[in-house]
C-alpha cells in the first residue's frame, strides 16, 4: 500500500504568542450525543436507505461516523471524520470483485482439482483476509478522523502485520487458547504503535503482562458458571485498566478507570433497556456505550499541541469496505472512533 | 459569548499543526471576518466557505476553508448560526441551523413507522410475487441440478431402500401421477432407510421419502395421496419459490439495516415469515393433489386417510412447517364431497403386502 506524504513544511511561529504553554493536564474525552438525536438520525437514515433500495446507505453510514465523531470531544474540541460515499462506493465494487475473484478460484479448484484443495484454499484465504482487513479498515478510518484539524494515521503495513499475526493466530489455535494473551499484546502492540495523530505515534507496551492475563483469565472462566459470568465481566474490567495504562501518546499516559461492578451495572442497564422497548431503546444504549467509554478514559501528562504537525497519509476503502462485506468487525481502534 | 453584537469567540485551526488560536469572528456582508487575538485580520469570501458540523442541538459550528487539510474555524455559541446565515446573503442555504432534538425523535418516529409499512408491503406483496414470477422463469434444467444436489446433501449419511418390490410399487405410483400432470420434468424417487415420518419433494422433480412415512400408510393408495401433494409442491415451483423468497430477503434486510446490527432479530423474523408463506403453499399442494388424485384414477378418501395417519393431533400451527393436519383434512373432506375417481387406478399390491414390502425395507 503506497502512501504518499503530504506533510508541510512548519511554519514560522505566529508574532504573537496565542497558545498557552504546554502544562501538565488531565484530559478526557466526553461524548455529547443524546439518544433522540440518535434515534432520528438511524431510522430516518434506515427510511431512505429502504425506499432507494440500499443506494443511501452509503450515505447513512457516512452519516452515523460523521455523528460519532463530532460529538466525542477532547480537551475542548470535537473530532471529525472526512470519508465520503463515493468512497465507500468505490470501495464496495472492488471489494465484491475481489471476493467473486476468490469465490472463482474456490469453485475452479473445487471442480478441475479436487473439493479438499478448495477448502484449504477458503482456510488460507480467511486466515490472511483478518490481518490483511484489520489493517485495510484502520488504516482508511484513521485517515478520515481529525482533530483539530490534524489527521490520523496508520504508518504499519499489511506484510508486517500478518507477519506478527499469522503466528500468533496459529500458536493460540493449537495450545487451545492458552497463547491468547501473547497473541493478543503483539497485535495490539503493532496497531497502537503505527498509530498516528499528525506525526507522532501512540505507544503500547504489553510486555510482562501475558501471564497474568492468562492467569487470570482461567480463573476467571472456571469461575463463570459459579457466577453467573460475573466473574469474566470483571476480569474484561481488568484487562481494559491494565492495557490502557500501559498505552501513552508523547509523555502522556492514558489511564481507564472501568471496575467489574461499573462494566457490570452498565450491561444490566443496557440489557433492560432494550428488553423493556422491545429493540428500539438500540439508539439510547449506542451513546450509552459511548459515553461509559469516554467516561472511564483519561490522559495525564504534558501534551504539546503545537508541536503536533499535520502529516497526513493517503488510504483507499476498499478493505475497509471489504471488511463490512465480510462482518468480520475488524473495528479494535481503541479510540471509541 | 458575544463581544459585540455581531461578533463571536470562536477557535482558529490552520490545518498544519494542532495549535488552537483563539478569535473574535464576524459575520459580514462580503464573508467571515477574524481576528487572531492582537494578530492579523482575515476574510473567508462565502464561496470559500463550507459548514461540516453544527447540524444537531449542542454540536459547534464548523466551518473549513480549502482542499483536503483545511483550515478551519470552531464557534460554540448557539446564535452564531443565526448569524451566519443573516449575512451570507445569497450563500444563506448553504448554512443550516441545527435540528432540535425534538424535531429529530419526531421525525425519527415518523421513519420508523414508514419503515414498518415499506418492509410491510415490500414481504406482504413486493417479495412473493419478485420471486412467485421469478421462480415461473427460471429454467428447469437448473432446477433439476439444484434438486439433485439438495437430495444428495439430505441423504448423505442415510442408506436407500433397497426391496426391489417396494421400490417397483413406488415407481408405478409415481409414474402414473407425473403422466396425468403432464409436466416437463423428470420425476424420480428416493426411499431413505430412517424413521423420520417425513417426504420432501426438491426443485426439478426429485422426491424424497422416509421409511417412518411408508410405514404410516396402511395401503399404496395412501402412499399416492402424499405423493400426489409432494408432485404438486413441484409442479407449482414451491421450494425454488421459497429460495428465492429467502434471498431477496436477505438482500432487503441488508440494505435496510446498513449499519445497524439488529441482524438475529430481522432472522427470527424471516424464518417465522417464510413459514407463514409455506403453510399458503401446502394448501395449495393439499388441494390441487387431491385434484391429481382423481384424475390419475386413485380415491380422495385414500389422500384423507393418509392425512390422518400423520397428524400427531392438534400441533402448534404458529412454529411448524404444515397447518395442522385437522385443518387440512376438513379443507380436503370439504373439497372432496363425494367426487369418485376420473380413470382407472392402477394394478396395486393390497395393504397385507405392503406392510410387508415396508417392514423388508429395512437393511439388518
Amino acid at each position: 500500500m503506497t502512501s504518499e506524504n503530504t506533510a508541510v513544511p512548519l511554519s514560522p511561529a505566529p508574532a504573537a504568542p496565542v497558545a498557552p504553554r504546554a502544562q501538565h493536564a488531565l484530559y478526557s474525552p466526553s461524548f455529547h450525543g443524546e439518544g433522540s438525536q440518535l434515534f432520528g438520525l438511524m431510522f430516518i437514515g434506515a427510511f431512505l436507505s429502504a425506499i432507494t433500495l440500499g443506494i443511501y446507505s452509503f450515505w447513512f453510514r457516512v452519516k452515523l461516523r460523521n455523528y460519532f465523531h463530532q460529538n466525542t470531544e477532547f480537551a475542548g474540541d470535537r473530532f471529525a471524520y472526512s470519508g465520503t460515499a463515493v468512497e465507500l462506493i468505490i470501495g464496495t465494487v472492488k471489494a465484491m470483485v475481489v471476493l467473486a475473484v476468490a469465490v472463482g478460484v474456490y469453485l475452479g479448484l473445487g471442480y478441475a482439482i479436487h473439493p479438499a484443495v478448495a477448502t484449504i484454499f477458503l482456510l488460507v484465504v480467511f486466515a490472511l483476509l483478518t490481518p490483511v482487513v484489520t489493517i485495510g479498515a484502520m488504516r482508511y478510518r484513521l485517515a478520515r478522523t481529525s482533530w483539530r484539524g490534524i489527521r490520523f494515521s496508520f504508518r504499519g503495513r499489511v506484510s508486517d502485520y500478518v507477519k506478527v499475526f499469522l503466528p500468533g493466530w496459529f500458536f493460540t489455535l493449537i495450545t487451545g487458547g492458552l497463547y491468547g494473551p501473547w497473541f493478543y499484546m503483539r497485535t495490539r502492540e503493532y496497531r497502537l504503535n503505527h498509530t498516528y495523530f499528525g506525526n507522532k505515534p501512540l505507544h503500547f507496551d504489553g510486555r510482562g503482562l501475558e501471564g497474568e492475563m492468562l492467569f487470570k483469565g482461567i480463573i476467571a472462566s472456571l469461575l463463570w458458571p459459579f457466577t453467573l459470568g460475573l466473574s469474566l465481566v470483571w476480569n474484561m474490567a481488568w484487562i481494559q485498566r491494565e492495557v490502557w495504562r500501559r498505552t501513552s501518546f508523547q509523555s502522556a499516559g492514558f489511564q481507564s478507570t472501568v471496575t467489574g461492578g461499573a462494566l457490570f451495572k452498565h450491561y444490566l442497564v443496557n440489557g433492560l433497556l432494550l428488553v423493556v422497548t422491545l429493540g428500539l431503546a438500540f439508539p439510547w444504549v449506542r451513546v450509552r456505550n459511548q459515553r461509559f467509554f469516554c467516561e472511564h478514559l483519561s490522559l495525564e501528562g504534558v501534551l504539546d499541541f503545537d508541536a503536533i504537525i499535520q502529516d497526513a497519509q493517503s488510504a483507499p476503502a476498499t478493505l475497509d469496505e471489504l471488511g463490512e462485506m465480510l462482518d468480520l468487525g475488524v473495528l479494535d481502534l481503541d479510540l471509541g472512533l | 459569548m458575544h463581544l459585540a453584537p455581531s461578533s463571536f469567540r470562536g477557535h482558529y485551526f490552520d490545518g498544519k499543526s494542532a495549535a488552537r488560536l483563539e478569535v473574535d469572528i464576524e459575520p459580514r456582508r462580503e464573508g467571515l471576518h477574524f481576528r487572531v487575538s492582537a494578530g492579523a485580520e482575515h476574510l473567508w469570501s462565502w464561496p470559500e466557505v463550507r459548514q461540516v458540523q453544527g447540524f444537531v442541538e449542542g454540536e459547534p459550528v464548523r466551518l473549513e476553508k480549502g482542499g483536503e487539510l483545511p483550515e478551519a474555524l470552531v464557534v460554540g455559541d448557539p446564535g452564531f448560526a443565526h448569524a451566519l446565515r443573516h449575512a451570507a446573503g445569497a450563500h444563506t442555504h448553504r448554512f443550516k441551523l441545527p435540528s432540535s432534538n425534538q424535531s429529530l425523535l419526531q421525525k425519527g418516529a415518523f421513519a420508523a413507522v414508514g419503515l414498518v409499512l415499506a418492509a410491510a408491503g415490500l414481504y406482504l406483496w413486493g417479495i412473493p410475487w419478485i420471486s412467485a414470477t421469478a421462480a415461473q422463469k427460471v429454467p428447469v434444467e437448473w432446477e433439476s441440478a439444484l434438486g439433485a444436489k439438495v437430495v444428495e446433501n439430505l441423504s448423505e449419511d442415510l442408506a436407500d431402500c433397497e426391496d426391489p418390490e417396494l421400490k417397483s410399487t413406488v415407481t408405478t405410483v409415481l409414474e402414473r401421477l407425473s403422466t396425468t400432470t403432464g409436466s416437463p420434468y423428470t420425476f424420480n424417487v428416493r426411499v431413505l432407510d430412517d424413521g423420520t415420518v417425513n417426504a420432501l419433494a426438491a426443485p426439478g422433480g426429485h422426491l424424497v421419502l422416509f421409511r417412518g412415512l411408508l410405514e404410516k400408510m396402511e395401503t399404496p393408495e395412501e402412499l399416492a395421496g402424499i405423493l400426489a401433494h409432494e408432485v404438486r409442491h413441484v409442479t407449482l415451483r414451491h421450494t425454488s419459490q421459497a429460495m428465492l423468497r429467502e434471498l431477496s430477503m436477505a438482500i432487503g434486510i441488508s440494505a435496510l439495516t446498513g449499519g445497524m446490527d439488529i441482524s438475529q432479530i430481522a432472522g427470527a423474523a424471516r424464518m417465522l415469515g417464510s413459514l407463514q408463506m409455506s403453510r399458503e403453499a401446502e394448501s395449495q399442494a393439499d388441494l390441487e393433489g387431491l385434484e391429481l388424485m382423481l384424475q390419475a384414477g386413485f380415491r380422495g378418501e385414500a389422500m384423507i386417510a393418509a392425512f390422518g395417519a400423520l397428524g400427531g393431533g392438534e400441533e402448534l400451527s404458529w412454529l411448524s412447517t404444515h397447518p395442522d393436519t385437522r385443518a387440512r383434512r376438513e379443507a380436503l373432506t370439504l373439497a372432496l364431497a363425494g367426487r369418485t375417481p376420473a380413470a382407472t387406478p392402477p394394478a396395486l399390491p393390497g395393504a397385507e403386502a405392503w406392510k410387508a414390502m415396508v417392514a423388508r425395507c429395512r437393511v439388518e
